[in-house]
């Protein structure tokens, strides 16, 4: 019964809890998740409640991790490949249009306003209820209401003219009370009866002491405020003339509904308007454009990201200047996988059958000392290689051993695209060949001592011993250990990302891609690469060419190891 | 089965030494104490353990020390969070830290001056005997070296013509008249004895006329007091009869140097004034001495015009040996060179004005090829009536009548002139080839005037005549327009060919000019090189004559210096000229090291002193500037709480003290000293001292620990941070992946087997391809819940549990399927549920295969580098991973000192763990993936 009660509690809490995160979800406007989430939920019911969920229970914990974690980011990874998400089409559609709406303008006459800051005190503190009194070009005075949140993130307040010393703004009734030593300071705005002392104004030394409270109290405050007055418009605070004044400016578009014409019909419809040319804004190729009227150019303003379709594939496979930089580093992503397992194996072959003796002495000690490479952390040794050994003009490779013992002219390791190939593979083999020799070493145990018996009574040499019974023998178990190593390779960011960096460029091209880049490391530079800009979207796409790749490869192998078999029992 | 062969044990052991390179070096890297990135040397023997202190303790030293009280008193980060007691106890704290450190640069900046001191006191003074004794002895080797160069020298000297040898004087003789040097004259004599002589004649006329004015100041003076004078003129007179006899005793006297005509214009002026305000018998006497002294200056400068004239004399005799050696080669190469050039002019001339004759024929070419278009029709047109007519003629008789059909004698005669010119160029056969069917066809009708006028009846002829005169106008304007292009082609075409011809020969002669010069050139080669011989042999004979004379004074450090200075002057003499290479070779510089080192020592040990006398002066200003901030501290921190701008003057003051002193001049200096004395301890003739000498090393190396600016980073906090978030991650992955494992090893549901596929899918997907995705995850998910967010622990850790579930599953529930089910049946017969059966036999079963996983899971976490550089964006937030980054680019990546030990200490857990468990975590290892 009790146990009952415990299994119904846990339940309704873990469905309180998961339906306020859908709905956070929703209210962000990250759908696929909210759905992801929801998927959870009817799941995690179903294996608390019905008893032929039972297995499912033991799961739980790791596939909540695991859909948020691992299915949700394959997911999104998918979906931005068919998306234009790129440097310059980084927001949604709306995000985007709050951006436009949200920009001001100066007029083409600017009128400045001066400012000085009136505070409420409380405790001899300011607070944060302050008033602004404003002095126009023309010499009056006005008094701007304390700002009021209007919608995210804004603020509104109105503005009105002073006439003798006071004005009344909705409602609330402000009068200036004045210096007796001297009138025409203005040392406090008296506020329906209390009163709001002189604080701070940008042209007022004596004032700067309270800058610092000014700006990190008021200051995000005033620069997302519009001051609103009938008969002079709006003013704002711009970066372009600093904090020091108010300048009449507008938003540079709104939002209205006009009648536009689509495929022929004319259909009335809300779209942003640029309130400078009274243009209509156009849409197309996933960006807003504005239009000169008179000439009828347009210019982007903004663009958004949003679904293309097969854009990012096809650019792979069309577009020259992608196409020859991906083929070459998709070529090399061959060879280096390759060509990585063969050196790394071949030495770590050779050592494994020199070690493979059971009288020698010290051979635990030799094996210890020979595992080491691989008991470093990997990235420890790449840059030490990479600074230590292989820098160009300090590294001790070129200054040491090639400098000052042998007179030769130092190698440039990643300015020339061979070089940086035999550095990548020299520090690779040192890191893998370890692992290689580990599992040699134990096929090569395995191995019956009869079979050699045998074969040197029927008078075969040693050499012809190792090529007809030894390595035969060993690619059994090991081929698939060899093909696993393939696809680590094939992956190896670590090693290429530290030691070269793909050093050196691909001339012309237009993606940041180096010579010795391969396929994952191409792809972060493409997503999160610095100077040519970030693009996600065919980021993406070659991931699941990478992902593609690597399910072949594995899929053969667990043919060939057996997994499957298992999967089936 | 094998016999173990000793080669086995060589080749591994070869190997090893290969592989462990790496990590040897690392090794002696970190506790290298020069600039490893620089140094020639791949091993140091200087070593400390500095970095390790510096990174594993972080305790600030006093640049360090100083930021932080800077941004103190700036209300930085994290102090503008703190209230006034806690800021004033960090305060205390620095300044406790400042006292010790003050301290100890005491301490230490006395050992070095003490040692210093010990060693300028009771070690140079023999160092430099046994340094002037090395001298000595090494010396005899460079003078029987020079003897035997001056020997080799003079015999190619006397085997000179006598102008040669003149020719050679040359220099040394320039270099007489502007400074006279006695050794000079003396080698010059042999060859110019009036110079010697003269110059000795200078010299006496000089003694004798200072012996005989000795008294004339005193007199002049005495004069003067009687007659009771007493003012500046009659100070300045005296003073300048003293100046002149004193140049006068020096043997500086000379009318030319520019004191002399001072002195004696002012001190014929100032006798003339003051012989109006004196005595006339005191004016007489003043006047006599004046007499006496100019007289006597004259002879001495009568003596000195006669030895600038032998010298003169001299130069000029040397001047024109050379002359006649050289003159009539130099003067005829001169010749020919002038006449080289001349005619390379006349051949540039000629090729320029050959061009420009070709160009404006192939203009007047092509314009002829326009005429062409006139002509070429016409003569068609023509050929066609001739035809016309010859057909007409053919069949009529021949007529006696002298009538006229057409007179075109004119057009024969353009024609005529036309070919004449034109048929002189192939160029225009084509055209010439249809002028001359023009004049065929003209002399054709010229010679037939009457037959044709005869056949005129015909309709042909008739058709002919009328046509005739409109072609033949054609024709005329053809021709009378092209004959002057024509007519300049041709002018251009005879100038062109004349040009052309000329330039081969121009070029044969030039030829020939230029053979003659060769050898002139190298005879003058020749005769330039026995000067040469000749000059070097006076040059090193007065070299070779000072060396002598130093040889033989040897007797202090100052006068070795001066020898070795001149021995110097003399090699660089010998490899300066250019028969060094037919020299004997020099015996080598570095036996003279003992001396040279003794005087770095010499100069080692006295910037010790200095720098340590610096060092306490220094530190005196600093802990004052200090001792005031401390005695102010109550206050400016209350100040700078109570959120007042407040500047606070000290800081900027011991900025600057540090750059001015401790950066420009104690630093370098420290470092010129402990690389000086680490150099100078290891000589054999500084045994003596090697221990003072190091202990000076070492002392101030540290005393640049306690000053230099550092780049200490928190890298134990990055240690912990990648310990923690590694850890945490493997543990809960583990716990999480066995209890998926479970069901799946031990259950049969439906969706069993789409979920085994499903995760192998899922762990293909690499977590680096994600990155975008989870990058923008953590950033919301950190808006709801914080510990999770970008830049937390909890935000990787989170990651890494991601990452790691799917592949850890998989391998579980392989090692699940080893433990057999029979086990877990009994349990439950016994009536134990199935999640019992799980957790106490299940688990405990498999544990030592869940540890081992567990830390492979914690080894792969703690090297990952990606996603951690992409999570981790603040400083002390960083990985390890992340952390090691920060030392191997930028500012510090040539500080491998640091770097090295930075990646020590971070690969030692990894290394120990991994060793230690080598056998499990390879057999997990490897059959695991044989499994998976």
């Amino acid at each position: 019964m009790i146990k009952k009660a415990i299994l119904w509690i846990s339940v309704a809490l873990i469905d309180a809890i998961l339906g306020w995160s859908i709905t956070l979800l929703f209210i962000n406007g990250s759908y696929a998740l909210g759905i992801i989430v929801i998927l959870l939920l009817v799941f995690i019911d179903y294996a608390l409640i019905n008893p032929k969920g039972y297995p499912f229970r033991y799961m739980l914990p790791a596939l909540i991790i695991l859909m948020i974690l691992t299915v949700y980011p394959i997911y999104f990874t998918f979906q931005i490949a068919f998306e234009n998400y790129a440097t310059g089409y980084m927001w949604t559609r709306d995000q985007a249009i709050n951006i436009l709406l949200d920009k001001v303008v100066i007029s083409p006459n600017p009128k400045f306003f001066n400012y000085s800051v009136y505070t409420l005190y409380k405790d001899y503190k300011p607070t944060n209820d302050f008033v602004l009194l404003l002095k126009g070009p023309d010499g009056k005075l006005y008094i701007a209401s304390s700002p009021q949140p209007s919608s995210a993130g804004r603020y509104t307040s109105s503005f009105e003219m002073l006439t003798n010393g006071s004005v009344s703004i909705d409602g609330v009734n402000y009068s200036v009370v004045r210096s007796l030593k001297d009138p025409s300071q203005i040392i406090a705005i008296s506020v329906n009866g209390e009163n709001y002392n002189y604080f701070y104004s940008p042209s007022d030394q004596s004032t700067f002491p309270n800058l610092k409270f000014f700006n990190s109290n008021y200051g995000s405050i005033l620069s997302n405020t519009e001051f609103i007055n009938p008969e002079i418009g709006t003013l704002f605070f711009t970066t372009t003339y600093g904090f020091n004044k108010l300048v009449t400016a507008k938003y540079e578009y709104t939002l209205s509904t006009m009648p536009v014409v689509e495929n022929g019909h004319q259909v009335q419809k809300t779209v942003l308007v640029n309130t400078i040319t009274g243009q209509p804004v156009l849409e197309h190729n996933s960006a807003f454009w504005d239009v000169d009227p008179s000439t009828g150019k347009q210019t982007m303003i903004i663009g958004y990201y949003g679904y293309t379709g097969l854009a990012n594939f096809s650019s792979l496979l069309t577009n020259k200047q992608i196409m020859s930089p991906f083929l070459s580093v998709f070529i090399w992503t061959f060879e280096w996988a390759a060509l990585s397992v063969v050196f790394t194996f071949a030495v770590g072959l050779i050592l494994a059958i020199v070690l493979n003796n059971r009288n020698m002495r010290f051979r635990t000690i030799y094996r210890t000392l020979l595992i080491i490479p691989w008991a470093i952390p990997g990235f420890i040794s790449i840059i030490m290689f990479r600074v230590g050994f292989f820098n160009v003009s300090f590294g001790i490779i070129n200054r040491i051993f090639l400098g000052e013992w042998l007179h030769l002219p130092p190698i440039n390791w990643f300015g020339d695209a061979f070089w940086a190939k035999v550095a990548l593979f020299l520090v690779n083999t040192w890191l893998g060949f370890p692992y290689m020799m580990v599992i040699s070493l134990g096929a090569l145990q395995s191995i019956p001592d009869d079979l050699y018996e045998a074969a040197s009574i029927d008078g075969s040499s040693r050499w012809h011993s190792f090529w007809t019974i030894t390595f035969p023998l060993l690619m059994t178990p090991l081929a698939p250990l060899l093909i696993a190593s393939f696809a680590y390779n094939f992956n190896n960011f670590n090693v290429i990302y530290l030691l070269t960096g793909g050093n050196p460029p691909i001339p012309n091209s237009i993606t940041p891609a180096g010579q010795t880049d391969i396929l994952i490391s191409y792809t972060y530079n493409l997503a999160f690469g610095g100077a040519s800009g970030r693009n996600y979207g065919l980021a993406a796409a070659i991931s699941i060419l990478i992902f593609a790749i690597i399910a072949t490869i594995s899929a053969i192998n667990f043919k060939l190891s057996g997994s499957f078999e298992e999967v089936n029992k | 089965m094998f016999k173990v062969h000793p080669i086995r044990h060589i080749i591994i052991i070869a190997v090893i030494i290969v592989v462990l390179f790496p990590v040897l070096w690392i090794f002696t890297t970190s506790i290298r104490r020069d600039n490893s990135s620089i140094s020639p040397n791949l091993f140091s023997n200087q070593t400390t353990w500095q970095n390790y202190i510096d990174l594993i303790f972080e305790k600030p030293n006093v640049p360090l020390l100083y930021n932080d009280i800077a941004n103190i008193y700036s209300l930085g980060s994290p102090y503008n969070k703190m209230n006034d007691k806690e800021i004033l106890n960090v305060l205390n704290g620095d300044f406790n830290a400042y006292e010790n450190y003050f301290k100890s640069t005491y301490r230490m900046s006395n050992s070095i001056t003490s040692n210093a001191s010990w060693i300028s006191v009771n070690f140079i003074p023999k160092a430099k005997s046994l340094a002037i004794e090395n001298v000595k002895e090494n010396s005899n080797a460079d003078l029987r070296y020079i003897s035997i160069v001056s020997s080799d020298l003079a015999a190619k000297f006397n085997s000179l013509d006598q102008n040669y040898k003149m020719a050679g004087i040359l220099d040394l003789l320039n270099s007489l008249k502007s400074s006279p040097d006695q050794d000079t004259i003396r080698i010059v004599g042999q060859y110019f004895p009036e110079i010697p002589q003269s110059w000795d004649n200078y010299k006496n006329s000089m003694s004798k006329a200072a012996s005989a004015l000795s008294n004339a100041p005193g007199n002049v003076s005495e004069i003067l007091l009687e007659s009771g004078v007493d003012n500046q003129m009659a100070k300045d007179l005296v003073s300048a009869y003293e100046e002149t006899l004193n140049s006068l005793k020096n043997g500086t006297f000379t009318y030319g140097n520019w004191f002399a005509p001072i002195y004696l214009r002012r001190i014929n002026m100032d006798t003339i004034n003051l012989s109006n305000t004196i005595g006339s018998t005191s004016a007489a006497k003043l006047q006599n001495i004046k007499s006496m002294v100019f007289s006597t200056v004259q002879n001495v400068n009568s003596a000195f015009s006669s030895y600038d004239r032998s010298l003169s004399d001299a130069i000029s005799k040397a001047q024109s040996s050379k002359t006649l050696l050289l003159s009539t080669l130099q003067s005829s190469l001169t010749v020919l060179s002038n006449n080289y050039n001349q005619l390379q002019n006349k051949l540039n001339t000629l090729t320029a004005s050959s061009v420009s004759y070709l160009s404006a024929m192939s203009y007047d070419a092509s314009q002829i090829s326009i005429f062409s278009n006139n002509i070429v029709p016409t003569a068609m047109a023509l050929d066609n009536m001739v035809s016309l007519v010859k057909s007409v003629l053919h069949q009529s008789k021949l007529s006696t009548q002298s009538d006229i059909f057409y007179d075109v004698s004119s057009y024969i005669s353009q024609a005529k002139d036309w070919i004449a010119i034109s048929s002189k160029y192939s160029i225009f056969d084509p055209i010439t080839e249809q002028v001359q069917k023009i004049l065929d066809d003209l002399n054709y009708i010229q010679n037939n005037q009457s037959v044709i006028y005869a056949n005129l009846n015909s309709n042909a002829i008739l058709n002919v005549k009328t046509s005739l005169p409109f072609v033949l106008l054609k024709l005329q304007s053809g021709l009378s327009m092209s004959i002057p292009v024509l007519q300049n082609y041709d002018t251009n075409a005879q100038k062109y060919k004349e040009a052309s011809e000329q330039i081969p020969d121009v070029r044969k002669q030039l030829e020939e000019v230029s053979s003659e010069i060769g050898p002139i050139q190298e005879k003058i080669n020749s005769i330039n090189d026995k000067i040469s011989i000749a000059s070097l042999y006076f040059e090193t004979l007065k070299s070779a004559k000072k060396i002598d004379e130093e040889a033989k004074n040897i007797n202090s450090f100052k006068n070795a210096d001066v020898f070795l200075n001149e021995l110097n002057k003399y090699y660089a003499i010998l490899q300066n000229s250019n028969i060094y290479s037919q020299l004997p070779p020099m015996p080598s510089s570095s036996r003279y090291d003992q001396f040279f080192n003794t005087q770095k020592l010499i100069d080692t040990v006295n910037l010790t002193l200095q720098t340590g006398n610096n060092l306490n002066k220094f530190t005196d200003e600093y802990s004052y500037y200090i001792s005031n901030l401390k005695n102010r501290s109550k206050d400016y921190v209350n100040i700078n709480v109570l959120g007042f701008p407040f500047s606070v003057n000290e800081i900027n003051s011991i900025n600057n003290l540090y750059q001015n002193q401790y950066v420009s001049i104690i630093g370098p200096n420290l470092g010129i000293i402990s690389r000086m004395t680490n150099e100078l301890a290891d000589l054999p003739y500084f045994k003596e001292i090697s221990g003072k000498l190091n202990s000076i090393n070492d002392t101030s190396y540290y005393i640049t620990q306690i000053w230099m600016q550092k780049y200490i980073p928190p890298l134990m906090r990055w240690l912990l941070n990648s310990i923690i978030v590694s850890g945490t991650a493997a543990v809960i992955t583990v716990f999480l992946s066995s209890l998926m494992a479970y069901p799946f090893s031990r259950l049969r549901f439906r969706g069993r087997k789409y979920g085994l596929i499903g995760i192998l899918l899922i762990q293909m997907f690499p977590t680096m391809m994600a990155m975008v995705a989870l990058y923008l995850l953590l950033n919301f998910i950190g808006k709801f819940l914080p510990f999770l967010g970008l830049n937390t622990l909890g935000g990787l850790t989170f990651l890494y549990i991601g990452g790691g579930i799917a592949f850890n599953s998989w391998l579980i529930k392989g090692f699940f399927d080893t433990i057999p089910m029979e086990l877990e049946e009994a349990a439950m017969v016994d009536g134990a549920t199935r999640y019992q059966t799980f957790w106490r036999i299940i688990l405990p079963l498999s544990a030592p295969v869940l540890a081992v996983t567990m830390i492979l899971g914690f080894i792969g976490n703690y090297s990952d580098y990606i996603l951690a550089s992409i999570v981790m964006t603040g400083l002390n937030n960083y990985t390890f991973a992340v952390g090691l980054q920060t030392f191997s680019t930028g500012a510090y990546s040539s500080n491998w000192g640091l770097m090295t030990t930075a990646a020590l200490i971070g690969m030692i857990p990894i290394l120990a763990l991994f060793l230690s468990l080598q056998k499990f975590i390879v057999g997990g290892l490897t059959q695991g993936s044989v499994k998976g």
